[in-house]
C-alpha cells in the first residue's frame, strides 16, 4: 500500500515505547504492532485522534504517501 | 442466548454423528454375519391396513419344501405372493446393506463437519478459512452424494425388481398381472431430481458468501 504510517519514527522522536503508547491510547499491543509494522488496512479517526493526542503531533506527521510503493494486494493478515 | 444455539447444534450434530457411526458399525457387523432366512421360518398373518383397508402379511410354508411371502389387501382383491423369500433377504444383503453403509458413512461425515462448523461459530470464529472450507465441503459433499445415491438406489432397485419380477405372483381381483421383465431401465434416478443436489448448490452459494465475509473480517481485523 502506498500510504505508510511513520509511527515508529514519531515514537522514536518522542522516546516512547510501544507498551506506554498502548496504555495511553487504550488499544492492544497487537493492534499497535499492526500499525507500527504498516500491516493495517485502515485506521479509524478515533485511533488517529488518540495517537495525535498522545504523541503531540499532526496526522500528517504520522501518515505519508509513498508513490510507487506497491498497490493494494487485497490480502491482509489475520490478527 | 447468542452462544446457546451454536452449542445446542454442536451437541445435536455430535450425537447424530455418533449414531450414524454406530449404525455403520452395525451394518458392517450384519454384513460379516450374513444373516439368512431359516428354511422353517414363518410369521403371521399380521393384520394391518393399506389405504384404510384391512390387509394381511405373512410368511408361511408353501405346502412343499419352500416358503411363501404373501400380502393380501383390499378384501383379497390385491394378492401378492413371493416364492423363495430367502432370495429377497439375499438381495437386501448384497445390494441393500452396502447402500445403507454408504448412506450412514456419508451422514456420519456430514454431521461431523457440521459439528466442527458450529464449534467454530460457538467460538465466534464464523469467518475463518477453516469455516469457509467446511461449508464448501458440506456443499460439495451433498452434490456428490446426490450422484452416488442416485446410482446406488438405481442399482438396488434394479436388483430387487429383477428378483421380484421372477418370483412374484401379482393378482388383482383374481387376474394375474405379470411384472415387466428385468433389463428395462425402470428405476434410473437422475441426480437432478434429488433434493440433495439443489441443497448442495445452495450451500456452495452460501460458502461463497462466507468467503466474501472472510475478506470483510480480515479488513475489519486490520482496521485499528
Amino acid at each position: 500500500m502506498a500510504i505508510r504510517l511513520n509511527l515508529d519514527r514519531v515514537m522514536a522522536e518522542r522516546q516512547i515505547s510501544l507498551t506506554d503508547l498502548a496504555d495511553r491510547i487504550g488499544i492492544t499491543l497487537a493492534n499497535l504492532s499492526i500499525l507500527k509494522t504498516n500491516k493495517a488496512r485502515a485506521i479509524r479517526f478515533t485511533t488517529l485522534d488518540a495517537l495525535c493526542r498522545a504523541l503531540g503531533c499532526q496526522p500528517g506527521d504520522l501518515l505519508e504517501f509513498v508513490a510507487g510503493d506497491g498497490g493494494d494486494t487485497g490480502e491482509g493478515q489475520e490478527v | 442466548m447468542s452462544q446457546f444455539l451454536p452449542k445446542l447444534f454442536r451437541w445435536v450434530f455430535a450425537v447424530l454423528a455418533g449414531l450414524m457411526a454406530l449404525g455403520a458399525v452395525c451394518i458392517v457387523v450384519l454384513m460379516l454375519i450374513g444373516p439368512v432366512l431359516p428354511p422353517g421360518a414363518h410369521f403371521g398373518p399380521l393384520h394391518g391396513d393399506i389405504a384404510g383397508q384391512p390387509a394381511t402379511f405373512a410368511l408361511q410354508s408353501d405346502g412343499a419344501d419352500g416358503q411363501l411371502l404373501s400380502l393380501n389387501a383390499f378384501r383379497g382383491n390385491i394378492a401378492v405372493n413371493v416364492d423363495k423369500p430367502a432370495g429377497v433377504v439375499e438381495v437386501l444383503k448384497r445390494y441393500g446393506l452396502p447402500l445403507a453403509l454408504v448412506y450412514t458413512l456419508f451422514f456420519a461425515a456430514l454431521f461431523e463437519v457440521l459439528r466442527r462448523l458450529f464449534r467454530n461459530v460457538e467460538r465466534g470464529a464464523s469467518f475463518t478459512p477453516q469455516t469457509v472450507r467446511l461449508v464448501q465441503i458440506v456443499g460439495g459433499g451433498l452434490i456428490v452424494f446426490a450422484f452416488v445415491s442416485s446410482i446406488g438406489e438405481s442399482w438396488f432397485a434394479h436388483a430387487m425388481y429383477g428378483y421380484l419380477a421372477e418370483h412374484t405372483q401379482f393378482a388383482i381381483s383374481g387376474t394375474t398381472v405379470h411384472l415387466p421383465p428385468v433389463g428395462r431401465p425402470h428405476f434410473i434416478r437422475f441426480p437432478l431430481g434429488n433434493s440433495a443436489f439443489y441443497t448442495g448448490l445452495l450451500v456452495l452459494a452460501l460458502a461463497e458468501v462466507f468467503r466474501q465475509g472472510l475478506v470483510l473480517q480480515r479488513d475489519n481485523d486490520l482496521t485499528v
